[in-house]
């Protein structure tokens, strides 16, 4: 019978001849088919705990605290480790939570360093910078740009070898003829930013941490090695030969200085010897030198307002292939936008070009240009007249000029009405003085200065005052204003409204609007946590639907936080700290 | 013989830091309140005998939960201010929760502690059994108040003393 055949085949070997049929097997089948074997047994074991364990883990965690003390370091060191592996993802998971704080945070970081960083940078150029800051503008065109023109393509003008651990500097250096402001500061001010956007911004490779800053019309360029770094400020774009030059420079102080890297102390001489290193870092690199080119109409394109065409710009897929011409060629060495326009598939753009400048019809953004008709009138860069500031000045004075030419030089003729003090500012504009010989201002007039001045600044700090008073208190145990509240909360609500229209005004800027949740003394650590987010949350909910700005709004729940001393339903409230910084002076 | 030195402020939101940096490299207080998130550097030159150290001090701006998100602002420093509002005991609390953060991130430095705000005496609200919980060296441990200027400069130089080489201090 087929049945009992099958049975007898499956039936275990008797014990007397259990060996010969081991052996038998091995031979017929090979070794794999004892690991196969040994490795089903296991598995089953698997099985069977695997179906138990919950329940196994329960039971025991009801006897005793032994499991949870056993694996908790465990747990602990594998978030360590995972952590350490896979710092990036961790960020990922943290980032939705604290991330709206951290960009703030680095944002303003940001922007306020960056800002004293130029600053500071901008104040150690002395007469020089005055002139080409005064050429470049009378060419209408950004400083950056301004080096091109020079027929310089870069200069390396500072060098600062900082000690990495400390942020200290260790020794700087700097072009001829400038002399450079507090370069301790620029030194620890880098070290901050550097430290700040690795710690925020997990960057994946080391390699890859931030070596290339833009602060006004400089570019930062830093190399790390394992104990200094060094940073170059250019002018003029970061060319080939600029990487290449700092990371010999790098490696080269590593070698030549590594004893008095590592021992370092803060002794400000112990790296002096370096600095003919950096000294040597100090290069530039000129253009060939170039034929000037005939000048052109250059007094009726000056006239045409760069601004003015803007409004034309709206969003859309041909705006959007508009303005990566644009950008090209803004970006483009040697070229300077003066105004373009878009109507419909139209596009017309209006530039200055240097001869050198590579032609537009290259561009990669007009080599596979698609649904836009495009006309560029480029002008050849010309030679200087006073004529070209004349709409310069009249945007920034709003009268209008005139020029007439002496024997000395030009004179300005200013034609309007001028407060006292823009007259004032007139006489004294350095660019006036260097382009004009005199003002002439018979055919102006003196205005009437308005004499009721607002001090949008204080405005600003006393009703961010009124906002830090204000307390919104909550009924027991929920998420309900109470009645005594229901007023302070609309106030608060229309007082932030004007706070951020006062922004506009003042020299202040908002950072964050910090919304704090409180609850009282009252009920488990956790139910209070929870109960101060959720009035946190119900007032900038409710502070949105009123208009403002979401993006600067930040939750914190304070769980319970007060003295005893301060009463229970004190205690159940939502604060507003208003955080607040200086807007960067216009540069 | 110059020397250089990175000094870190730290301490609770509002507890006075930025004033404090104000009096010591400016000699002024404003009661404008001013918070920014981020970090502010300054220096200042303080003699010892013939030596000069500059200090470049780094004042952490922002709220309480930054600061914990910032071990490398610490890194590399010599000396640490903690600065504490004596009308705020909370603030006490903070400091000893940075005491032990300052001791696991970096090495290798020495710490003041300032109960600032002395000025208030009516809301003064650190009695000396909280005052002596710290463990802190009774000599570097400073009364101060950003607004009249109250042991700030004592309280920096004896950092500066702290941090530097003997050979520096006892000449
Ligand atoms: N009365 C008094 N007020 C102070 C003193 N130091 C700081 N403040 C005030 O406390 C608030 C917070 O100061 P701030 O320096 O911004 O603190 P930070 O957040 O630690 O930097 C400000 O309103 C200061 O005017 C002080 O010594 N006495
Ligand atoms: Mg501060």
């Amino acid at each position: 019978m087929i049945g009992s055949n099958a049975v007898k085949t499956d039936t275990p070997p008797e014990p007397d001849n259990a060996g010969s049929y081991q052996e038998l097997r091995s031979l017929l089948l090979g070794s794999e088919y004892e690991n196969i074997l040994k490795e089903r047994l296991k598995q089953d074991d698997i099985d069977r705990i695997a179906e138990n364990l919950t329940e196994a883990f329960e039971k025991r965690n009801q006897n005793d605290n032994s499991l949870i003390e056993k694996l908790s370091p465990m747990i602990e060191s594998s978030i360590d480790l995972s952590i350490r592996n896979s710092r990036s993802k961790f960020a990922d998971i943290i980032y939705p939570i604290i991330g709206p704080a951290v960009r703030k945070s680095v944002a303003n970081a940001l922007t306020e360093m960056v800002h004293s960083l130029n600053h500071l940078l901008k104040q150690g150029f002395s007469a020089q910078a005055i002139v080409w800051r005064y050429k470049a503008w009378r060419l209408g065109m950004p400083y950056g740009q301004y080096a091109f023109i020079q027929n310089i393509q870069y200069r390396v003008e500072q060098v600062f070898l900082i000690h990495r651990e400390t942020g200290l500097l260790l020794t700087s250096c700097s072009a001829e003829n400038i002399p450079v402001k507090d370069p301790e500061l620029i030194s620890a001010m880098l070290t901050a930013i550097t430290d700040f956007i690795g710690d925020s911004f997990e960057q994946e490779s080391q390699s890859e941490t931030l070596n290339a800053i833009q602060v006004g019309e400089f570019n930062l360029l830093i190399e790390s090695g394992p104990y200094a770094a060094v940073a170059f400020a250019i002018r003029g774009s970061v060319h080939q030969d600029i990487n290449e030059r700092i990371q010999e420079l790098c490696e080269q102080i590593h070698s030549q200085f590594y004893q008095e890297l590592r021992s370092f102390s803060g002794n400000e001489n112990e790296l002096e010897e370096a600095r003919p290193f950096l000294e040597d870092a100090l290069i530039e690199k000129q253009k060939e030198s170039t034929s000037s080119s005939p000048w052109f109409a250059i007094a009726l394109l000056a006239t045409i307002s760069i601004y003015g065409v803007m409004s034309y710009y709206q969003s859309s897929v041909t705006n959007q292939k508009a303005e990566r011409i644009i950008e090209e060629f803004s970006k483009a060495p040697g070229y300077q936008v003066l105004n373009y326009k878009l109507e419909s598939n139209d596009l017309f753009i209006n530039v200055l070009k240097t001869p050198e400048a590579k032609p537009s019809k290259d561009f990669e953004s007009i080599k596979n240009i698609r649904g836009i008709n495009l006309t560029i009138k480029e002008t050849n860069l010309p030679r200087l007249e006073p004529n070209i500031f004349l709409s310069f000045l009249s945007e920034k004075y709003g009268i209008d000029f005139d020029t007439s030419k002496e024997q000395s030089g030009y004179e300005l003729i200013a034609k309007g009405e001028l407060s006292k003090r823009k007259i004032q500012q007139l006489e004294e504009d350095p660019i006036v003085k260097s382009i004009f010989t005199n003002i002439n201002e018979s055919q102006l007039t003196v205005a009437q200065e308005k004499v009721l001045t607002v001090d949008y600044g204080q405005n600003f700090l006393n009703l961010v005052n009124k906002v830090h008073q204000s307390q919104i208190y909550f009924d027991v145990g929920t998420q309900q204003i109470a009645q005594e509240s229901s007023e302070t909360i609309s106030e608060l609500a229309s007082n932030l409204k004007e706070l951020q229209k006062l922004e506009q005004l003042s020299p202040y800027s908002i950072s964050q609007i910090t919304v704090m949740g409180l609850a009282d003394k009252n009920g488990t650590d956790e139910a209070n946590l929870k109960l101060s987010r959720d009035r946190a949350s119900l007032v900038a909910e409710m502070l949105e639907a009123n208009g403002i700005r979401s993006e600067i709004i930040v939750i914190w729940a304070l769980g319970d936080r007060d003295l005893p001393s301060v009463s229970l339903e004190h205690q159940r409230r939502v604060n507003i700290q208003v955080l607040f910084h200086d807007k960067p002076e216009l540069l | 013989m110059r020397l250089s030195k990175k000094i870190c402020m730290v301490g609770a939101f509002a507890v006075g830091k930025t004033s404090l940096v104000r009096r010591f490299v400016d000699s002024i207080f404003s009661e404008k309140y001013h918070t920014t998130i981020g970090v502010k550097i300054d220096k200042r030159q303080v003699e010892l005998h013939e030596n000069s150290v500059q200090l470049i001090l780094w004042d952490i701006e922002g709220v309480d939960i930054f600061t914990d998100l910032n071990a490398s602002y610490l890194r590399g420093a010599s000396g640490i201010i903690l600065v504490i509002d004596g009308t705020r005991p909370a603030t006490l609390d903070t400091a000893k929760e940075l005491i032990s953060l300052i001791e696991n991130t970096i090495s290798d430095y020495r710490i003041v502690v300032l109960f600032n705000k002395h000025d208030l005496e009516q809301e003064w609200a650190m009695p000396a059994a909280l005052t002596d919980s710290l463990n802190i060296d009774k000599d570097s441990i400073f009364f101060t108040s950003a607004k009249t200027g109250e042991n700030v400069e004592e309280a920096f130089q004896h950092l500066t003393e702290l941090i530097c080489p003997p050979e520096v201090v006892d000449k």
